[in-house]
């Protein structure tokens, strides 16, 4: 019985031996001629994919497009693998590059072609659009030779954006505009700033329409942007988190009440230079938090964390008086005038210097109640 | 982790305090006893222990896609931080690990690195395989494909047409960079 048991054991471990073997095999795509001596894979250019790819995931972009060029095996490799690119680096020929290379990277997610002088043309932008079907985040930032038909053709090729930077890209239009995010419905954050033809209420109407999941969206010095706009976005996308409508000068405290009905998770908002806000707008964010926060005291506290605003830009509106801002800043516990963390930022007001958050009061406390450690 | 431990204290009440070695084979049927705890780093090897509960001391674990010299190579990296991780058991020593793996990879060859990097990946050593791969990725940054295809023994395989696409992207991309 004992004999019988180790030989049943014996034999389980040969079958186990044989698994390592076969692993062997399979490994490296060399077969044949096989038993002890396992594979020996001679050359470079038979690294398993994954590998090559580990190599190159820690190399910068320019190194990946060589590295594609060195065999086809490689090329092969990185461009079934690779969805990570930036051609932010490329000073010249990043119109050419993208068209040379769009239609061979075509699992690409992930693409960055920030520009400091603008080279994208429509035709790399379709070419984009026309191959890496899988795109989920492109920045085209400061293309402003991008035209509508570059709208028309992410629309219709890269349906999965979530995330798109088209800031700096001034002559995209409105109808363009709208006409995308009724394809690109699932965008999460979007940056429109400096995009003053594009971003108008009905723009912004298209995108509450459309986008019901956007979470950040930056329309700063979109100075076309109004009340009905905004109220749009309010009232369309409820999970906004955060909003800049910094140099939006046409907005009123309307658009702040809308916001602050309607968007509970809105951590961050930026209204500088918006001159016409006033205290009304402060005190609706401030009722919000009373509002949507019911229950006890303790689980209130324990949201703070997480939930209410972090971060709010209100410089250089000129209406806004100490105590509506002080009722705020007392209200969110996040928000800090002070020096270290500045979440709340009223530079230009020179009528609320007297507005503090509560770090000052404990900083002072701190100071007596603790001995110097140094001595 | 708890058995080993005991099975250690009995061990030093029979005087002989001898450490546990795990016997491994490569490819080219060279026999190295390694050290428990340096053997487990493998986890292709450690797996293999823990899943079959039967195997002895005795076992001999082959290792076809290992040849010796890789073994020697793998080794010594994982004897090493080994050593490390016992002296300093909470947070590894940073600097003498860096100093150690800078030491280390300056004697690796391209083949050496090669032949390391399929061995590591092949045994399952994540923190190797990392640290190799991202050797042989600062060897290839910046170069040009004649300097890669040179240095990795890589023959070029296109076709005069693909060829002359590859050298116009790539001209674009290294504008204004120096050619080693």
């Amino acid at each position: 019985m004992v004999g019988e048991a180790t030989k049943l054991r014996n034999e389980d471990l040969n079958l186990c031996f044989e698994k390592l073997m076969m692993l062997g095999v399979g490994f490296g795509g060399k077969t044949g001629g096989v038993k002890m001596e396992g594979v020996v894979i001679t050359e470079w250019k038979d690294i398993p994919m994954e590998l090559l790819l580990r190599i190159v995931s820690q190399v910068d972009d320019r190194t990946v497009i060589m590295a594609s060029g060195v065999c086809s095996g490689w090329r092969d490799a990185i461009c079934l693998g690779l969805t990570h690119l930036s051609l932010s680096w490329c000073k010249k020929h990043m119109n050419e590059l993208v068209l040379s290379l769009a239609p061979k990277f075509t699992k690409l997610q992930t693409l960055v072609l920030r520009q400091d002088k603008p080279q994208l043309e429509d035709n790399a932008v379709e070419a984009i659009a026309n191959s890496c079907h899988d795109l989920q985040d492109l920045d085209l930032s400061k293309s402003f030779k991008l035209s509508d038909r570059s709208l028309y053709a992410l629309a219709h090729g890269c349906p999965n954006l979530t995330k798109l930077n088209i800031s700096g890209c001034t002559s995209f239009s409105d109808r363009g505009l709208a006409y995308l995010t009724s394809f690109c419905r699932k965008l999460k954050i979007f940056n429109l700033c400096g995009c003053v033809k594009a971003a108008t209420d009905s723009a912004l109407q298209a995108i509450g329409r459309n986008c019901n999941q956007l979470q950040s969206l930056n329309l700063g010095w979109c100075e076309n942007v109004g009340d009905v706009g905004v109220m749009s976005l309010a009232y369309g996308c409820p999970d906004l988190i955060s909003l800049d409508l910094c140099g939006c000068v046409c907005i009123t405290d309307d658009s702040v009440i809308a916001l602050a009905n309607r968007c509970p998770h809105l951590r961050s908002l930026g209204l500088y230079y918006c001159r016409n806000i006033t205290d009304r707008a402060m005190y609706s964010l401030t009722q919000s938090r009373v509002k949507n926060k019911p229950g006890m005291w303790e689980s209130m506290k324990g949201r703070y964390d997480e939930e209410g605003l972090r971060s709010l830009n209100i410089s250089q509106c000129t209406a806004l008086t100490p105590p509506a801002v002080q009722a705020l800043c007392d209200t969110f516990p996040a928000l800090h005038t002070c020096s270290g963390r500045h979440s709340l930022v009223m530079s230009g007001c020179l009528n609320l210097t007297s507005v503090h958050c509560a770090c000052a009061v404990q900083a002072h406390r701190t100071a007596s109640s603790i001995p110097h450690p140094a001595h | 982790m708890s058995s080993s431990i005991a099975s250690s204290s009995s061990s030093s009440s029979s005087s002989s305090k001898k450490e546990k070695k795990i016997s491994l084979k490569t490819s080219d049927g060279e026999v190295f006893e390694v050290e428990e705890p340096v053997a487990m780093q493998l986890e292709i090897v450690r797996s293999f222990f823990a899943d079959n509960e039967d195997v002895t001391e005795q076992t001999v674990m082959p290792l076809p896609n290992v040849s010796t010299a890789a073994m020697h190579g793998i080794l010594e990296y994982c004897r090493a931080h080994e050593e490390f991780r016992r002296r300093m058991p909470e947070a590894a020593p940073e600097e003498e690990v860096r100093a150690f793996e800078a030491g280390y990879v300056d004697r690796k060859s391209n083949e050496e690195l090669k032949e390391m990097i399929l061995a590591a990946n092949y045994l399952n050593i994540s923190k190797l395989l990392d640290f190799l791969t991202g050797v042989a990725a600062k060897r290839i940054e910046n170069k040009s494909v004649e300097y890669v295809r040179a240095f990795f023994g890589v023959e070029n395989d296109f076709t005069p047409e693909e060829e002359a696409n590859l050298r116009r992207e790539y001209e674009w991309a290294f504008e204004g960079v120096d050619e080693d």
